[in-house]
């Protein structure tokens, strides 16, 4: 559960000169780099052209559209009402589940952590929870809340909250003594260690949190969307589906991965500006 | 015999070129045991891989003289030790599979290879280890492990990269007796790179000082002291003194001159 | 001196282990009695979820809908794993095809699986082979994505050991490569075991004939709330031995690896 999506970006630097670089004639040294920059973009350009000209050939089954249907579909989609609302509903579940589900985890996380015969005594119903994905309890809130917004962002909470909890408790009970003493020899008070010591150590923890309980949540408001037909780009999706729109459903599963994508990165570009100063991330930049 | 002639490499980072070694020539007899000492920083890592034909060289050539064969890859007349036994040791197998593991291809027979695994940790002294995983051994028993996986390979030439380096005083002097003996019971060719200049005395029949980078030979002394030799007896002679003072002489001056 | 520590540090960790157990019992005890005379249609008793439980599972549903929900899940599962630790041994290999793939591959891992679901149905209809691929195709990445991850993170002092003693190319696969990325990978088939266990439920919601969720749905539909409630307990049960099962295999496999972090 703690292990985190490595971010994406470069390969590392070879550690030092000693490294063995393969050897190239000068003429190709200069075009090297530039060819190097580009060839992710080059690649998913050719993946994509390559989609086209398969489709335009009529190699494609009839349920998968070219890529220019597809983005034409986005293009005509994207400034309708229809769409807009949608995106806005799902925007402010996954918005609303993710802020009660992280304010939770952290509040529950930092008293588990803080206090040792509390997390004695539930971590055995907590063990269990946690491995029950929000998902499952859907029919029971389809049954107390009906098909409305309320359970995608109630569940939503569910999802955020596991990550979020797990990793301020690994947080908060990770500080090591060390730094706890000499914080207290140093004669530091109670919010001063709060400020000095307990939020520094913890902060990368929460930050990882963050990011896992965002791309859970996005998981389950989409499939309670598309399940429970509550309002929101999920439930567009499986209209399209059901009626073989299929650009505009392509084009809305894009939507999503968009999102996902900003849950991912955005985040964790986010996360790197803030904590620049915390010795991880610096390692990481050197 | 091992000849190294007019060996060179540079590396290329950020678009500047980094020359480590820049022509190193010398010979390796066979049965010698060659100890190489230079300043920290020169290239004598990188001349270990280039001999080993774990990297290739940027110009000039290693050659095994009696065949006449150009290392361009590891060659299976050479077993390499390297310098970090908890890094070049595979943690996830017990001490006889990481000795039986490269030894696959060169005895093929699973009895023989059990075999040969047992002789070898019986030379390095750790008979009844090959059950142990190498965390649970002091460092010193690693890197005799290392060594046991080196022999076991039955190579011409053995290769030592600053072997002894990560271990406490006491246990560098016990594993570089064992490499004396192991070296004499085999009738190894040795070559080993130190950075400690007692160690190179005290171990080689020559010993190859070099310059810091761009690394080039600065001068080969003939070690001229008796064999056997002995931690208490050797070290004690007014000639090795000599000898040490000597290298140590010019590895100031190279490093004084590399300063300039 | 030493027998006298050892029963009381025992006797000691035996107490705490009961003080772990007072909360869970407790609110099954509360569950078991404060529901007892229930009446409410959403929250019927224990007993009756456990009755139902007990008419449901074991057996007569086991073999029609268990075992297929099951068998799909780890079916796709399963070939998500050879498939991504394949791909991600040659993509940690060959650094310039990873880099040419990475966005595709970043995109894909972030897309939110659940999406896919009407995709599949689309493309391959209701049945089981929609369900099996669906999963194998959204957990390969996490699995591959951690693959490359260890395998470009090998010590190149161990790299160096195995060329000079010219293991083959497969023999550094398989004896070099592959146990020193074990962490990695397994934490990725970890997450992956945890995406293909939503994947199970989700799918068999949304459209199935059979299986858990499918019996589930159905109870909730039909106001069978006790039912409901058991197909429910069901599958938070079988999530935790997912993971309870798949903790078990990963410390037996990385147990050289926690020890040898602790020497």
């Amino acid at each position: 559960m703690s292990t985190q999506p490595t971010p994406t970006g470069l390969a590392p630097a070879p550690a030092g000169f000693d490294a063995p670089t393969p050897a190239a004639a000068p003429a190709r040294r200069a075009s090297r780099p530039w060819l190097l920059r580009g060839l992710p973009w080059l690649t998913t350009l050719g993946i994509l052209v390559l989609w086209e000209l398969i489709a335009r050939a009529g190699w494609l089954p009839p349920e998968v559209p070219s890529i220019s249907a597809i983005g034409a579909a986005l293009v005509e989609l994207a400034p309708t009402a229809g769409f807009v609302h949608a995106l806005m509903a799902t925007l402010e579940q996954v918005a609303v589940g993710l802020a009660g589900g992280v304010v939770a985890g952290l509040v529950l996380g930092v008293a588990l952590g803080a206090v040792p015969l509390l997390y004695r005594l539930v971590h055995y119903p907590l063990d269990f929870l946690r491995f029950v994905p929000a998902v499952v309890f859907l029919p029971l809130m389809l049954l107390l809340l009906g098909a409305t917004p309320r359970v995608s962002t109630l569940l939503g909470m569910v999802g955020a909250l596991w990550p979020m909890l797990f990793q301020t408790f690994y947080g908060v009970s990770g500080i090591n003594d060390v730094l706890r003493d000499s914080a207290r020899v140093f004669g530091l008070r109670a919010h001063q260690r709060l400020g000095h010591v307990v939020l520094p150590a913890v902060a990368p923890f929460v930050a990882t949190g963050v990011r896992l309980a965002a791309s859970h949540v996005l998981v389950v408001v989409v499939a309670v969307e598309i399940i429970a037909s509550v309002r929101g780009i999920g439930a567009d999706i499986a209209v399209y589906a059901s009626n073989a729109v299929y650009p505009s459903m392509y084009a809305l599963v894009f939507v999503v991965g968009v999102l996902g994508v900003l849950a991912n990165v955005g985040l964790l570009a986010i996360e790197r500006r803030v904590l620049r100063w915390h010795i991880s991330y610096r390692e990481e930049a050197r | 015999m091992l000849t190294v002639e007019h060996l060179r490499k540079s590396y290329r980072s950020a678009g500047s070129e980094l020359e480590v070694l820049r022509d190193i020539s010398f010979t390796v007899n066979a049965g010698e045991f060659v100890t190489i000492v230079g300043p920290s920083g020169a290239g004598k890592t990188t001349l270990l891989r280039c001999l080993s034909g774990l990297l290739p060289s940027s110009g000039g050539k290693v050659v095994l003289t009696e065949t006449g064969k150009v290392i361009q890859s590891p060659p299976p007349e050479v077993a390499c030790v390297f310098q970090d036994y908890s890094r070049s040791l595979m943690p996830w197998s017990k001490v006889g599979r990481n000795v039986a593991i490269p030894l696959k291809n060169k005895i093929r027979d699973r009895a023989a290879r059990r075999a040969a695994v047992r002789k070898a940790l019986e030379e390095v002294g750790l008979d009844g280890f090959d059950d142990s995983y190498p965390w649970q051994l002091s460092g010193g028993m690693q890197q005799r492990v290392a060594i046991a996986r080196a022999i076991a390979y039955r190579p011409e030439f053995l290769i030592m990269d600053e072997p002894f380096a990560s271990v406490d005083a006491q246990t560098r002097a016990d594993l570089e007796d064992l490499v004396l003996r192991v070296r004499h019971d085999a009738g190894l060719t040795i070559v080993l790179v130190t950075h400690d200049i007692d160690e190179a005395v005290y171990l080689g029949d020559r010993v190859i000082v070099m310059s810091g980078r761009p690394t080039t030979v600065l001068r080969t002394l003939d070690v001229d002291l008796p064999r056997p030799r002995s931690q208490v007896t050797t070290k004690a002679l007014p000639r090795f003194t000599e000898l040490r003072t000597e290298v140590l002489t010019l590895i100031s001056g190279a490093k004084t001159g590399a300063a300039r | 001196m030493t027998s006298m520590v050892r029963p009381r540090r025992a006797r000691r960790r035996f107490a705490v282990w009961l003080v772990s157990l007072v909360v869970p019992v407790a609110a099954l005890l509360t569950w078991w009695f404060a529901s007892l005379g229930s009446t409410s249609p959403f929250w019927p008793s224990l007993r009756s979820i456990l009755v139902s439980f007990q008419q449901l599972w074991l057996f007569s549903r086991f073999a029609s809908d268990v075992l297929p929900s099951v068998g799909r899940m780890l079916l796709g599962y399963c070939m998500a794993v050879v498939l991504g630790v394949a791909l991600g041994v040659l993509f940690g290999r060959l650094p310039l095809l990873h880099r040419a793939f990475d966005p595709a591959l970043q995109f894909c891992r972030a897309l939110p699986a659940t999406a896919l679901v009407p995709v599949s149905i689309v493309l391959l209809g209701i049945g089981d082979l929609p369900k099996i691929v669906l999963t194998a195709f959204v957990t390969v990445f996490p699995v591959l994505l951690n693959t490359i991850d260890g395998v470009r993170a090998v010590d190149r002092e161990l790299e160096d050991a195995a060329r000079s003693y010219r293991l083959t190319r497969a023999q550094r696969v398989l004896h070099v490569q592959l146990p020193a990325a074990a962490p990695n990978i397994l934490a990725g088939m970890r997450i992956a075991l945890t995406v293909a266990f939503v994947m199970m439920v989700v799918t068999e919601l949304v459209a199935a004939t059979n299986g858990i969720g499918f019996v589930t749905l159905q109870a909730q539909q039909s106001f069978e709330v006790s039912q409901m409630w058991a197909g429910m307990l069901l599958l938070g049960i079988l999530g935790v031995l997912f993971n309870g099962a798949f903790v078990l295999v990963e410390r037996r496999l990385l147990r050289w690896y926690t020890k040898d972090r602790e020497s």
